[in-house]
């Protein structure tokens, strides 16, 4: 292989993606999911698998200044700043993480697109669902569109998003592919089918 | 033990998320005798009734914080991070 | 879906029972339509045989437990019947209208109370035998196994503001209360309809009934789960439901219970027989199974349910011979139907049912005997306070009222209505009200509005009456044997007085000693009157008998509910490159949660390629953590017994981790990659633990200018090791890997297939070797792009296995195998580590006292001329005592000989010295190596 070529990138359920008959294309230099041969006539809830959005993790004491520069304006404890583009989940005073494309590099944050996989949990049962996994309190008053929270899924530390129409769970790529089967099982019973990113987007 | 923690960062959630770091305790520090060093190690205070303790949220946050809790009601009174002027516990 | 309970039959079907064919009316439940068929005894008692018909139909006492489409011990009152279904009777043999096993009612005094504790032990060469007998006869009902789980288990979690549980009168207001303040309420209940005790007694119910239980179910504050039982109030208000084949756990800031009560039997002989009713039982039978009672009956009581129930039954066409009222003054009266005051039940008469009742003055013993076919007791309730109980309210005996009162709930936890001992309808209705408005107050507190409803309420209740009355429950002097006390496991009246006799004269002792209360009902039929009895058999009160703990399930529940579903049981973690060692056909173990390649071939060949060519293996598993900050040095010199002051940007170092007692903890690499940014790995066990490690130490310094990142999950790894292996690295990258450049404990930021790249130059197994990290979307790409170029000089991917030996060969130890919650790295073989000269670090003081005070026991590495491989745990035996143990021993290639690690006696350490291993059975005689097995200067290491 000469050095040049550049390297493919893919996401832990790449190949799952890939034995369930999806169409699986390179984007970015990531193999991804973009449809499966249902999404056309899918009008229920859908998971989505978005492990190739750049992910980045900002820790320590200047967290605050660094989303000022960003954002321009600080970012409150378990709100999601939704910008255009990326999204800035605020976890602790010291940490926050960035999903999506910035505008600019930002300052001291660490690439851990690898480290993360972000599924999109679309439908009107997306929140039933949950239940059925989780003990972690993802009402609307707890959990408002726009905030974020983490917790576990079966040992699974998640980080919960939640959008006008979806959560969004970010998990550790060495974790996705038995999460996301644990929520196509649970699912089942909502009809819950996996998407392409085409699909959820 | 199905009691709820205020974790400062993510709001009310069950025990099973934390992990007991046990009562918050200031180590030793310069020329302690060996006995005083011993105590320390393997004497460990089991109050009966409030004590100032180390939880981790381990499910979630990954952040160690203190808890003011009745041990015998697993009532939590209060949480906070730890501020630099305490006493250093372990 | 999974979690409807099971519909009523809109129509009329067939149903099967022991073979015979029984119809049932639209909606009736199984045990209705077998009453109706006649088929009165519906099975046989656990202990004598004796049979036994439908007693309390609330779905509480074990007489109707049947097995229904192969699922045993069904309450088959509480299920309504479907076409199809087939029930069996259980614990009878041939049928229970026939049982052989009803010889042992007859051979009762060969079975006293306790007689498992006493007989059957001695001789001992019986027991064989007695085992197989007991095994056959003992248990309730048979799990069939190839039957297998039917799949549908499953849970959910729920939260709200307030959690009622019970939805009948008192409970549907509490929600109601509660609802209308503004809160979110789930009204949990156990029985299809919401109503409680109105909906089968057409005496108290009016139209108010279906006014409140549509009030609640169209109120979009309430959700309502009907069918489902709350066996569980846990700490923190955290209900434990259980809604058919569905778990719910329920988190509620308040929770008001409002069970009601269970009707409590009485104790007098042949209180067992069929035809031998509770009131309640006959009401529901009658109005929600419309069953007919046909015949003569006699009602017992002592307040004015009996009546009812008596009037009732009257109208729905049975002759009611008698009621007989306990009291010598009562207020209630009915026409056309002889009461007998003053008097109480004294027996029952009759073989598979009832022919007659025997009365008698309740202080006398002047006996009549009213021919009869049903003996309907309504003696009042105990409250059905087994959640109270578990949450933590304490109670007090009432003597007026006969049964505990709450006197202090649990934090967040009210009662309302029977559970609280109040009984009147309109007084429950408060009561539910009350307690609404008081769960509600403590999420609002110091709200005027509430506050005011709250003393309107209070001012309308004035003195709620408790039970009406409460008379003597016991028929006297009846000196008969077959009294029962415990329809579950057979306990009478004179087992329990036997069983005080021999000294079990405590509750606690006394129910586990004759097992009263421990059956499937868990004493909502025995409570009251085991304690009664146990009372006046100590000649004691009732509040110096106290209660025995209830403790969940409130309600037996199958194993699979608590189970929920398979496929969620344990997390299963996956490398980047899970997909590759699968379809190279690795043989996949598990490694905590996560699944590892042991051998990809055998661990003999792989060994082989890593000395002699080059092999490679996944190491993503290990736990990696990036530390930035300009106080990461002192941080790290706290942190660990090594020195960090003289790491220079560039270089790895090995290091262990010890607590404050010295104790290590793991072991791995810290490499520093720039002036201020450092990379650590951790073993693949500890990966989470000294992660929480690491934070512990910097909560408790937050000046610190350290920020750490987990970035366990961000980078793939792998190691490449041997001989070959720095040609191959050659090939996928522009940078160079000579010995110079990257020379034995190097950290090189480098492009590797095009990919950027952390490459350590550590040597774990022993040879010329790389630790490449790559980030995870990468992992395979560059892991392809190594085999592939790896092809031309032998390259095998290798595994756990293989790699255990090559590291053994080296004498690395593996922290948690080879040491333990007791070692210290000194006496592990580390000494080199531990730098007493620097100012305090965790574990300073406790490693400076145990250097002081000379070593006791050693790590050390041991080989073994023959063929013995010991296997750890082998013991080390020392002047013919234990003095040790084996931790890790392969038959080692480079050695031709067993190696292994051994802890020791330190005085048995040195070089050379003999150990002795005890193998099975036999001692084996290995010598102690200082150095490692393998290259022991570790040429091939640093090439």
């Amino acid at each position: 292989m000469p050095l040049s070529t550049p390297p493919i990138a893919q996401g832990p359920l790449a190949e799952w993606h890939h034995r369930h008959g999806a169409h699986v294309e390179l984007r970015d230099g990531w193999l991804v999911a973009t449809r499966y041969p249902h999404d056309a006539g899918l009008r229920g809830n859908v998971l989505a698998d978005f492990a190739h959005r750049p992910t980045f993790e900002i820790n320590g004491a200047s967290v605050a200044e660094t989303l000022g520069a960003l954002c321009g304006s600080d970012v409150a404890l378990r709100a999601i700043m939704s910008e255009g583009g990326f999204d800035v989940y605020r976890l602790t005073p010291a940490r926050a993480i960035v999903f999506g494309k910035t505008p600019a590099e930002i300052q001291g944050a660490l690439d851990v697109t690898g480290g993360w996989v972000s599924l999109a949990l679309i439908g009107q049962n997306a929140e039933s669902i949950l239940n059925k996994v989780t003990a972690v309190d993802l009402r609307e008053r707890t959990l408002p569109v726009g905030g974020c929270c983490q917790g576990p899924i079966f040992g699974v530390n998640t980080l919960f998003g939640r959008f006008a129409e979806r959560f969004e769970l970010h998990v550790c790529g060495d974790s996705a592919e038995f999460l996301w089967e644990v929520l196509l099982d649970a699912g089942a019973e909502f009809g819950l089918k996996p998407a392409g990113v085409d699909f959820a987007r | 033990m199905s009691f709820q923690i205020p974790c400062p960062n993510c709001g009310v959630r069950p025990v099973w998320e934390f992990h007991y770091g046990g009562p918050s305790r200031k180590r030793p520090e310069g020329d302690v005798t060996s006995r005083e060093w011993a105590e320390f190690l393997y004497n460990r205070p089991n109050t009966c009734g409030e004590q100032t303790e180390w939880w981790y949220h381990r499910s979630a946050c990954k952040s160690w914080f203190l808890a003011r809790r009745d041990t015998r009601t697993n009532q939590v009174f209060e949480t906070r991070p730890f501020a630099p002027q305490e006493a250093v516990g372990g | 879906m999974a979690d409807s309970p099971v519909a009523a039959s809109q129509e009329a079907c067939e149903f099967e029972f022991d073979g015979k064919a029984i119809t049932a009316q639209a909606g009736q439940t199984l045990a209705g339509a077998l009453h109706e068929a006649g088929q009165h005894v519906v099975s046989r008692s656990f202990k004598y045989h004796r049979p036994r018909g439908l007693f309390c139909c609330t779905g509480r006492c074990p007489n109707c437990l049947c097995t229904v489409n192969g699922t045993p011990n069904v309450r088959i009152c509480t299920v309504p019947a479907e076409p199809g279904m087939v029930v069996r009777s259980q614990n009878a043999w041939p049928s229970v209208n026939f049982d052989f096993l009803s010889i042992f009612d007859r051979l009762h005094r060969f079975m006293p109370v306790g007689f498992y504790y006493k007989m059957m032990y001695k001789p001992r060469w019986m027991w064989p035998i007695w085992e197989k007998f007991i095994r056959r006869i003992a248990g309730l009902g048979s799990v069939d196994r190839r039957q297998g789980a039917d799949g549908t288990y499953d849970k959910l979690n729920l939260f709200c503001d307030v959690a009622v549980v019970g939805g009948g009168w008192a409970g549907m207001h509490a929600a109601l209360d509660a609802a209308q303040a503004g809160f979110a309420v789930t009204l949990i209940d156990d029985q299809p309809l919401l109503g409680g005790h109105l909906r089968f007694d057409p005496d108290l119910a009016d139209s108010r009934l279906a006014d409140v239980v549509r009030q609640v179910q169209e109120h979009p504050g309430i959700q309502v789960w009907d069918s489902a039982t709350v066996f569980g109030l846990y700490e923190g208000n955290y209900l434990g439901i259980q809604r058919a084949n569905r778990m719910i756990r329920l988190r509620a800031a308040e929770v008001v219970v409002a069970t009601g009560g269970w009707e409590r039997p009485l104790v007098f002989e042949n209180n067992d027989l069929p035809g031998v009713l509770l009131a309640s039982a006959a009401q529901r039978l009658l109005h929600l199974d419309r069953c007919r009672f046909e015949g003569t009956a006699v009602v017992v009581t002592d307040n004015s349910q009996g009546y009812r129930v008596a009037g009732q039954l009257a109208r729905a066409g049975t002759t009611v011979g008698a009621i007989v009222d306990v009291r010598e003054n009562s207020p209630d009266k009915i026409e056309e139907i002889p009461v007998r005051r003053g008097q109480t039940i004294f027996a029952a008469r009759g073989t598979k049912h009832v022919t007659a009742a025997v009365i008698a003055p309740v202080s006398g013993d002047a006996h009549a005997t009213l021919s009869c076919r049903w003996l309907i007791q309504a003696v009042g309730f105990t409250p059905a306070s087994s959640l109270l109980h578990q949450n933590g309210c304490k109670f007090k005996y009432d003597p007026l009222a006969d049964h505990a009162i709450v006197t202090a709930h649990g934090r967040g936890t009210h009662s309302a209505g029977a559970v609280n001992g109040i009984h009147d309808r309109d007084g429950t209705a408060l009561d539910g009200r009350r307690a609404g408005l008081a769960a509600v107050e403590a999420l609002r507190p110091h709200d005027a509005a509430l506050a005011a409803r709250r003393d309107e309420l209070k001012a309308k209740m004035g003195a709620i009456p408790l039970r009406e009355s409460a008379a003597a429950h016991y028929a006297s002097g009846s000196p008969a044997k077959k009294k029962f006390v415990c329809l579950c496991e057979d306990v009478t009246e004179k087992d329990i007085c036997d069983a005080v006799a021999e000294g079990y004269s405590n509750i606690e002792t006394l129910k586990r000693f004759s097992t009263v209360s421990m059956g499937p009902c868990q004493g909502k039929m025995c409570q009251s009157s085991s304690i009664a009895l146990c009372a006046r058999a100590n000649g004691k009160s009732i509040e110096e008998t106290g209660v025995t703990t209830s403790r969940p399930p409130e309600q037996p529940l199958s194993l699979g509910v608590l189970a929920g579903r398979g496929l969620h049981f344990s997390l299963v973690r996956r490398t980047p490159m899970h997909d590759w060692h699968v379809s190279a056909g690795a043989k996949m173990m598990d490694a905590g949660n996560w699944k590892r390649p042991e051998t990809y071939s055998t661990p003999e060949d792989e060994y082989d390629s890593v000395r002699s060519r080059v092999g490679l293996i996944d190491v993503s598993t290990l736990g990696k953590i990036e530390l930035r900050g300009s106080d990461v040095v002192p941080f790290l010199e706290f942190l660990y017994p090594n020195r960090f002051q003289n790491l220079n940007v560039g270089r790895v170092r090995y290091g262990v981790i010890c607590d404050d007692a010295g104790i290590l903890l793991d072991d791995g690499t810290i490499a520093r990659l720039e002036e201020k940014r450092f990379f650590l790995t951790t073993t693949t066990g500890n990966a989470d633990a000294i992660d929480s490690w690491f934070r512990s130490w910097l909560a408790g310094r937050p000046q610190l200018d350290v920020q750490l990142t987990n970035v366990s999950g961000s980078y793939a790894a792998m190691n490449l090791a041997g001989p070959n292996s720095r040609q191959v690295l050659a090939k996928l990258t522009d940078a160079d890997v000579s010995s110079a450049a990257l020379p034995y404990l190097a950290a090189g930021q480098l492009k590797i297939a095009n990919v950027d790249a952390v490459v350590l130059r550590v040597g774990f197994v022993g040879e010329l070797g790389y630790e490449i990290h790559v980030p995870s979307q990468y992992g395979l790409h560059v892991w392809e792009a190594i085999v592939e170029a790896g092809k031309e000089f032998g390259l095998a991917p290798f595994g756990i296995a293989a790699q255990r030996l090559l590291r053994l060969e080296k004498k690395h130890l593996i922290p948690g195998v080879d040491t333990d919650a007791l070692s210290n790295p000194l006496e592990a073989d580390l000494p080199w580590i531990v730098k007493l000269d620097k100012p305090d670090f965790v574990g300073r003081r406790s490693l400076a006292q145990a250097g002081e005070r000379g070593l006791r026991n050693r790590l050390v590495g041991f080989r073994i001329v023959g063929e013995t491989v010991p296997q750890p745990p082998a013991l080390v035996i020392h002047n013919g005592k234990l003095g040790g143990r084996v931790t890790s021993c392969e038959f080692s290639p480079a050695a031709g000989c067993a190696v292994g690690l051994a802890w020791v006696p330190a005085e048995q350490s040195k070089n050379g010295d003999k150990i002795e291993i005890h193998v099975d059975g036999r001692v084996v005689t290995a010598i102690v190596q200082d150095e490692p097995f393998y290259d022991p200067q570790g040429h091939r290491l640093k090439s």
